[in-house]
């Protein structure tokens, strides 16, 4: 890892978690945050 | 290399860097903010760091697929209490006040079904007005849906502010596993301000007089709020939320007039104060119960996708008012114009605008692909066009996803992937 990655936030670790499941099961459907409010979210692990 | 391509930032005494196209965020040093700030060699430094993450780019298309499908069945367009906000015209929408017909609840469910594919799940909404108004229409709804559709999957919701639930009411939730949405803004001098009954009863006590017993009855239970004097602390409302036991509090800023454009540095300072308490938090608690943060934080994890699709109203969101008239969500059912059907007519497949915001100025701000990019609705109503976005928004999502970044940074690995998986 180069140095400059040792400062990255967002942990590449994860986003492969995000990219090996499938787009839908990462994105999952917010609904209408404003008013409804249960986001369905699957589990990474 | 364009300013549109990065964003810094300073929170607390820590220096970051995000890159929008790469979704990244870096801590990097006080000179080279600077140096960046000052656009003195700002491209050379941030190349730098595009250079770093150039061989993570995933080769993969992420074009997305709809799996979930939501109806907002307002089965009552009338409500018991007065709050001084509401989008919905004190719960009619400025509609003739009444309740839903059985029929036309059952027809609003055939015709939603229909609609979604076999292998995806339907979420049913009880909204209104105040849903419980029209409980018996809800019990009889569901037993329809469970009876009918038996081979199917499928979620009941309801978002309602409380104050009509009995024990027979929450047992029958409990059965049939709803996921619960309390309309409350934070204690009892808060909530008696802003959602005032008509009857003139103690609205706080109202509303969660039943909270223990559906703790009891492990019901999963969310607050959702609404933020709308910046000079009241956030941090307040959240605290006096989180003590009353709710899974997860969820306080929205009520942005939907233009004129808030001169509020809103209260509101970012008060999201600043939020953002050191749910720090604080975190460290001390194993569970995470603010959800919208969840959420911006998952955004920001998210494969970049260059689509800048809309919120899904009139797409995966449906809504029925109380006479079958179909609209895109519940919040456009006080737009006529925007109706797209009715339950009694069988017709052919309806259609609604399928937005773009590329086409909006969103395709120039650096906050594009971890944006929500908020409600349709609210566009609207505003300036009259979707794609004229409310400033206001625009400024709180920015502001979120600064906080969410800042969090991400705060956390360590397996505590991040906890709140990410919503563990």
């Amino acid at each position: 890892m180069n140095e400059t990655m040792n400062n990255a936030i967002l942990l590449q670790e994860i986003k492969d978690l995000f990219e090996d499941i499938s787009y839908q099961a990462a994105c999952e459907y917010e609904g209408c945050g404003a008013d409804d409010g249960w986001p369905s979210v699957k589990p990474l692990i | 290399m364009s300013d549109i391509n990065y964003h810094i930032f300073k929170n607390m005494e820590t220096c970051i860097l995000f890159l929008t196209e790469e979704k990244q965020a870096f801590t990097i040093s006080e000179e080279e903010y600077n140096s960046i700030y000052a656009k003195r060699d700002n491209y050379r430094i941030v190349e730098k760091y595009v250079k770093s993450v150039e061989k993570y780019k995933s080769n993969k298309s992420h074009t997305g697929k709809d799996y979930i499908y939501e109806l907002y069945l307002c089965v009552a367009n009338c409500c018991n209490a007065n709050c001084s906000y509401c989008f919905a015209g004190q719960g009619s929408y400025g509609k003739e006040k009444g309740i839903m017909s059985d029929e036309t609840a059952y027809k609003a469910v055939d015709r939603f079904m229909e609609i979604v594919p076999f292998d995806c799940t339907a979420v049913i909404t009880y909204f209104g007005g105040e849903p419980l108004m029209a409980y018996s229409v809800i019990e009889n709804c569901c037993n329809y849906v469970t009876k009918k559709y038996n081979n199917r999957k499928y979620e009941f919701h309801i978002t309602t502010n409380a104050t009509l639930l009995n024990r027979e009411i929450i047992d029958f939730f409990a059965e049939n596993k709803f996921k619960i949405a309390v309309s409350i803004d934070g204690g009892s001098v808060i909530q008696n301000a802003q959602r005032p009954l008509l009857n003139g009863n103690d609205s706080f006590v109202e509303a969660t007089k039943f909270l223990p017993y559906m703790h009891e009855k492990k019901l999963r239970l969310l607050a959702r709020g609404t933020y709308t004097n910046f000079d009241v602390s956030l941090v307040q409302c959240y605290d006096e939320l989180l003590k009353l036991g709710f899974e997860e509090v969820n306080i929205e800023p009520d942005i939907l007039d233009k004129k808030r454009e001169y509020d809103m540095d209260k509101l970012l300072a008060q999201l600043d104060v939020l953002r050191d308490y749910i720090v604080d938090y975190a460290k001390t608690r194993n569970d995470f119960p603010f959800g919208l943060f969840k959420m911006q934080m998952r955004r920001l994890f998210i494969p970049l996708k260059k689509e800048l699709k809309g919120c899904g109203a009139g797409k995966v969101t449906f809504a029925v008012d109380i006479k079958g008239d179909i609209f895109p969500c519940h919040r456009h059912s006080s737009m006529p114009e925007t109706v797209m059907g009715n339950v009694r007519e069988h017709q052919q497949a309806m259609s609604f605008l399928d937005i773009d915001y590329q086409e909006a100025n969103c395709a120039l701000c650096w906050n594009r692909y971890t944006c929500s990019h908020g409600c349709m609705y609210e566009d609207k109503s505003i300036s009259g066009s979707y794609y004229v976005k409310n400033p206001c928004f625009c400024k709180y999502s920015r502001k979120m996803t600064e906080i969410a970044i800042s969090l991400c940074n705060e956390m360590d690995k397996n505590r991040l992937i906890k709140v990410l998986s919503g563990i």
